[in-house]
């Protein structure tokens, strides 16, 4: 039940409401990994399916998506320690051209409290960037964001400089994006697509054999 | 009617009466037509035989000024632009330059394309209306730059050329993008919702600023002018408003209408808006605040067909374009814009109340930009045949 208010409130936009409900949850002795996955994260998909049904504004989802995050800052403290790499290294960006974060930090978010060990290359990201983090990380996924039909492209010349690099056999690619679809995924080469910030924490999992 | 000249057939459209053909309007807007390859305006003039075209001049790299008056004249154009001059951007390196008035920065991102440099938003980390006041780049409204040479170039235009003449004071008039380029696309939601106090000291810097600097050049051009450019900035995308119609009217419309209000004494011209994007529930906030044209009618975003918005508000406002830019100007075949141009100029034309008009960006085949203009002209006589 408080898990659903905790959805709403995220649903909602409610910074106050929010945090206080994270912090009582973990008072209460709920572990942080279930407050994340059924309370702040469930919020999000209300948000998502809103706006798919066209029922919310983009307005609405960004201050979900802001609350989220309100709600993340309480929980991180009590996610265990460090990053395991052993879980993967992950690099991710926005493509060139592009200056849309608001995709990329949820997948940031998410992985990171799944234990990845997460690089943010920022926004704008040119295919050399991607191999410069690759090389200097020794990653084992590259997740390259799309917000415009217009930069989606630019993912092809990230995924052949990887090629050109001798890098594409080590390093796996992921990505995602309003417009990026499977089928665009598979097209230039990508190893597979998340159609949002939870399905890519299974597609990283997935990748890494786990 | 017939022997209209230019300037008279676009008020008599405005005015929701037929003149001889619909008005039509190629590039009169600053942001009109693009320098760029693979198309744009050179290849559009040499598509047209124009091989002695001057250089483009092109603003912040990609909007053509000074755009050849045969080209114009070969597309039918019924309007003449007056621009509002603007200080120098300074030049922080070659692909990196702050925008005044307000500072803008800018950054190429690869050719010639620029574009706002949202990660370092000017104003992204202000957290309070002090902050705001700080700002090192609010504009001198007093600048002679902004109206130099105005009155001059205005009233050669009313006084030596029947055209209709349009004023654009570019950039100040873009006050809810200038919001969103100093604090961050995503912030201007956030603060809307969350920091009340932020956002109205920010907006009254924006639209105060925007209309001491109107004040001064419709001032100077109001009495020549026939149409004044608002930018409203884009409010939709392809499925709906970016924002709900209560969310614009608590927080954008009664800035817009501040502006509106303040300059709309200083000419006679016709208000034009400008708000790409799905925005069909906020037409009636634009007609509510005395809005004369709405361009560009994204054809293809939800609930923005000519016929629906015709027949919902077809009486009340002009529209401006309604052409598919998104598939048929890009990649359809000659004939398709054929059709497409003569669909919308039916749906749109008939008892006035239609400028027909089409962005030129880098993407456009010249045969397709010139086949639209061509049909436009030929289909666009009235009466309209259905």
């Amino acid at each position: 039940m408080e898990f659903q208010e905790l959805a709403k409130s995220v649903l909602a936009g409610d910074e106050t409401r929010t945090t206080s409900l994270c912090e009582q949850l973990l008072a209460e002795g709920e572990t942080p990994e279930r407050i994340l996955n059924e309370g702040l994260v469930g919020g999000l998909t209300l948000a998502g399916e809103g706006m798919e049904t066209g029922e919310l504004y983009l307005a609405e989802v960004i201050i979900a998506a802001e609350t989220f995050k309100n709600g993340f800052a309480v929980l991180e403290p009590h996610f265990k320690g460090e990053p395991d790499s052993a879980l993967g290294r992950v690099a991710i960006g926005t493509i060139f051209g592009d200056i849309h974060d608001i995709g990329k930090d949820l997948v940031i978010m998410m992985l990171r409290a799944y234990g990845f060990e997460v690089y943010d290359l920022g926004i704008d990201v040119s295919a050399d960037r991607f191999v410069e983090a690759a090389k200097a990380h020794q990653l084992d996924i590259v997740g390259i964001s799309a917000e415009l039909t217009t930069t989606m492209m630019g993912m092809k010349d990230v995924v052949k400089a990887m090629e050109d690099n001798g890098l594409r056999q080590k390093v796996k690619i992921m990505v995602g994006g309003p417009s990026v679809t499977e089928a665009f995924a598979r097209s230039i080469g990508a190893d597979g697509y998340g159609k949002d910030c939870f399905e890519a924490v299974v597609l990283a999992k997935k990748l890494m054999g786990i | 009617m017939s022997g209209l000249t230019p300037r008279e057939r676009v008020l008599t459209a405005i005015e929701h009466k037929e003149p001889d053909r619909i008005p039509i309007d190629f590039a009169s807007f600053t942001v009109s037509i693009y320098a760029h390859p693979p198309y744009g305006y050179n290849a559009l003039c040499e598509y047209l035989g124009l091989t002695d075209v001057a250089e483009p001049v092109a603003l912040f790299g990609s909007y053509v000024l000074n755009i050849d008056e045969r080209l114009q004249d070969r597309l039918g154009n019924d309007f003449r632009s007056i621009q509002m001059g603007l200080p120098l951007p300074e030049v922080i390196r070659p692909d990196y330059i702050r925008l005044f008035p307000y500072g803008l920065l800018y950054k190429s991102v690869g050719g010639p394309f620029w574009y706002p440099d949202l990660a370092n938003a000017p104003l992204k980390n202000a957290k309070t209306v002090q902050d705001i006041d700080n700002y090192e780049y609010w504009p001198d409204p007093n600048d002679p730059v902004y109206t130099v040479g105005a009155r001059e170039r205005a009233r050669a235009l009313h006084e030596q050329t029947d055209y209709a003449i349009i004023a654009e004071p570019l950039i100040p008039e873009h006050h809810c993008t200038n919001y969103q380029w100093l604090r961050g696309f995503e912030q201007w939601f956030l603060d809307m919702h969350r920091n009340h106090d932020l956002y109205d000291a920010l907006m009254e810097k924006l639209v105060g600023s925007s209309i001491e600097i109107a004040r001064r050049f419709y001032g100077e051009v109001g009495n020549y002018i026939d149409v004044a450019h608002v930018s409203g900035d884009d409010m939709g995308w392809q499925h709906g408003p970016f924002l709900s119609p209560k969310d614009y009217e608590e927080f954008i419309k009664p800035w817009i209408k501040k502006y509106l209000d303040a300059v709309r004494g200083l000419t006679k011209a016709k208000f034009f808006y400008h708000c790409d994007g799905a925005v069909f529930p906020l037409i009636e906030d634009f007609i509510d605040m005395g809005f004369d044209i709405i361009s560009p009618v994204t054809a293809r975003a939800k609930d923005m067909d000519p016929a629906g918005l015709k027949k919902r508000y077809g009486d009340r406002i002009t529209f401006h374009s309604g052409i598919d830019m998104q598939e048929v100007m890009s990649s359809g075949s000659v004939e398709e814009v054929r059709a497409h141009v003569t669909s919308v100029v039916r749906e749109l034309a008939p008892g006035g109340g239609y400028i027909f008009g089409v962005m030129v960006v880098p993407d456009f085949p010249p045969a397709n930009v010139v086949t639209a203009f061509d049909t436009a002209m030929e289909v666009g006589r009235y009466p309209i045949r259905r």
